[in-house]
């Protein structure tokens, strides 16, 4: 066995032999320790220093063979199960498409290419940077916000729909969960409820200047999960001083709403007026529809057409019944299921918060698509992920998934890989 | 010489049993080991450390860090300890060693009778 004279050079030889760089420290961090136990047992026999640390790193092995056993213990996992029903929602959706005798827009095939190739990255992103840099997240993914809000509004605040604002607005809860996390370093534990909710409340009103409720509705319920979820780690608690203050902090922020409504005429909801009418439409044709459909759908006016094109779903229940609906619910459910088993699976609590954060969210766009497809609920419009998506939504439901692959693949060495940095200094 | 078939499989089955009674780091499982046993298991820690990250992603046990109890006091070290679900797969995998170790047992005594 080739001899080494520092623990370093043996560790660097086992460590060429782990194709995974991350998990490299990690997996030798033992190894190291475990050296200098075994030395220190030596020298208590009256071994001399330099002869037991020979003999502690002769016994340990060949640094090759340590090196692709722990190459095989250490592996970054793909999850090929949410891939692959990802991949097959995108392929329902496009049969879906052709079913309901729509043309499949090129632009939605594009949409489907950026959106791969942005999980694809997203995947080999070190999410963990969440907590080491919140607030510039934070910061940069605001001036992002009203950078693009500034653009999509210069023809008039009332005049057209701000589509990537939204976007940009409805990741604001994965940016929230790293400012959440960096909250627990603060020792005035009172106010770290106060200082989420001052992060929380700019978003909103961003929401609330593009009127757009399913995005306010969205992130309210995703800050609740966060909130709930930090007192019950123990990282929010309530004094009256806090209380106090929240309060005034929701009365300055409705005040400032109802000007900025009174100012800009925003008339929050009012876009949900004009799919109320549709949608009354819908809920007198599924009502005279059978549990396995007509089989067709005759398009005899404008609405049956805006129909079409805007409630696909629907279009497919009054086709083929409610069985279809029924399917689609389904393979939702084992999605569900896939994102449960990440959850619970997570050993850190960025991992934990990120993931249940996507959940809720992939799963609040599921239940709003469904009701408004049923013609049952028109404020909170959303398209149906991956199946029934436009290009933007399509990406950004990729971008989710991507993520929470991130987050999977990294499961296993993400409690000691934060503990490593912490202890080599990396975070500050 | 010990013929390391014997224990291939059921390593991961002494391992468990040594930290249900204690949490113990790595060292200490090998020292341990070796004591317990009388010198007959020696485990090398290129076969330890990839076991025990292996019950780890499976769910047998959970790790933490704490100062070393001997030698260098303050020295962190990764303690691991067995969880319940470790526990259960301990149990199946003692009875399937008692299953087949008095099968063995059952063997050689009626061939020594017969012998006899």
């Amino acid at each position: 066995m080739k001899q080494y004279d520092s623990v370093q050079d043996y560790i660097n030889d086992i460590q060429q032999h782990i194709y995974w760089k991350r998990a490299r420290g990690i997996a030798t961090k033992e190894l190291e320790l475990h050296i200098q136990d075994q030395k220190e047992a030596l020298m208590e026999q009256g071994v001399a220093e330099s002869e037991a640390l020979r003999a502690a790193i002769n016994t340990m092995g060949s640094a090759e063979k340590i090196g692709n056993e722990l190459n095989l213990a250490y592996r970054p996992k793909v999850n090929l199960p949410l891939i692959g029903l990802t991949f097959a929602f995108i392929i329902i959706g496009v049969l879906i498409t052709c079913l309901t005798d729509a043309a499949f827009p090129i632009t939605k095939g594009i949409a489907i290419l950026v959106g791969a190739i942005l999980a694809f990255l997203l995947y080999w992103f070190d999410y963990t940077v969440l907590i080491r840099f919140p607030q510039i997240f934070y910061f940069v993914h605001l001036l992002i916000v009203a950078i693009v809000f500034a653009f999509e509004a210069r023809n008039g605040l009332s005049l057209i729909s701000y589509n990537y604002t939204t976007y940009l607005l409805l990741l604001f809860p994965i940016t929230l969960t790293g400012v959440t996390l960096n909250l627990r370093s603060k020792k005035e534990t009172s106010l770290r409820l106060l200082y989420f909710a001052l992060y929380a409340v700019a978003p909103l009103i961003c929401a609330f200047l593009v009127s757009s409720i399913p995005t306010i509705a969205l992130l309210i319920i995703t800050d609740f999960v966060i909130v709930i979820y930090g007192i019950k780690k123990k990282w929010f608690t309530f004094s009256f001083s806090s209380i106090i203050s929240l309060v005034c902090l929701a009365l300055f922020v409705t005040t400032l709403l109802y000007g900025l409504d009174f100012l800009l005429n925003i008339n929050l909801g009012n876009s949900s007026r004009s799919t109320e009418f549709i949608q009354s439409v819908i809920r007198e044709k599924i009502g005279q529809t059978s549990f396995f459909g007509e089989r067709s759908f005759v398009i005899q006016t404008d609405i049956d057409q805006l129909i079409m094109t805007d409630y696909p779903i629907s279009v497919l229940l009054l086709k083929y019944g409610y069985f279809s609906v029924v399917i689609v619910a389904a393979l939702f459910g084992l999605l569900l299921f896939l994102f449960n088993k990440i959850i619970t699976r997570q050993k850190t609590d960025i991992g934990y918060l990120i993931s249940l954060i996507i959940t809720v969210i992939i799963s609040f766009q599921f239940i709003c698509a469904i009701l408004c497809n049923l013609g049952i609920t028109y404020y909170f419009t959303m398209c149906l992920p991956f199946i029934i998506s436009g290009g933007m939504f399509m990406v950004y439901n990729l971008i989710l998934i991507g993520i929470i692959l991130s987050v999977s693949r990294n499961e296993d060495i993400a409690q000691n890989w934060i503990s490593y940095k912490e202890r080599s200094g990396i975070y500050v | 010489m010990h013929n390391k078939s014997l224990t291939y499989g059921n390593v991961d089955m002494l391992v468990l049993k040594l930290i249900e009674k204690n949490d113990m780091y790595g060292y200490q499982i090998i020292e341990q080991l070796e004591k317990q046993s009388n010198n007959v298991f020696q485990l090398s820690a290129g076969s330890l450390y990839p076991l025990l990250h292996n019950l780890e992603s499976k769910g047998y046990v959970v790790t933490y860090d704490a100062p070393a109890s001997s030698k260098t006091p303050g020295k962190p070290r990764k303690y691991y300890q067995i969880t319940r679900s470790g526990k259960e797969y301990l149990c199946e995998k003692a009875s399937e060693w008692e299953k087949y170790s008095n099968a063995i047992d059952n063997i050689l005594c009626t061939g020594r009778r017969v012998a006899i």
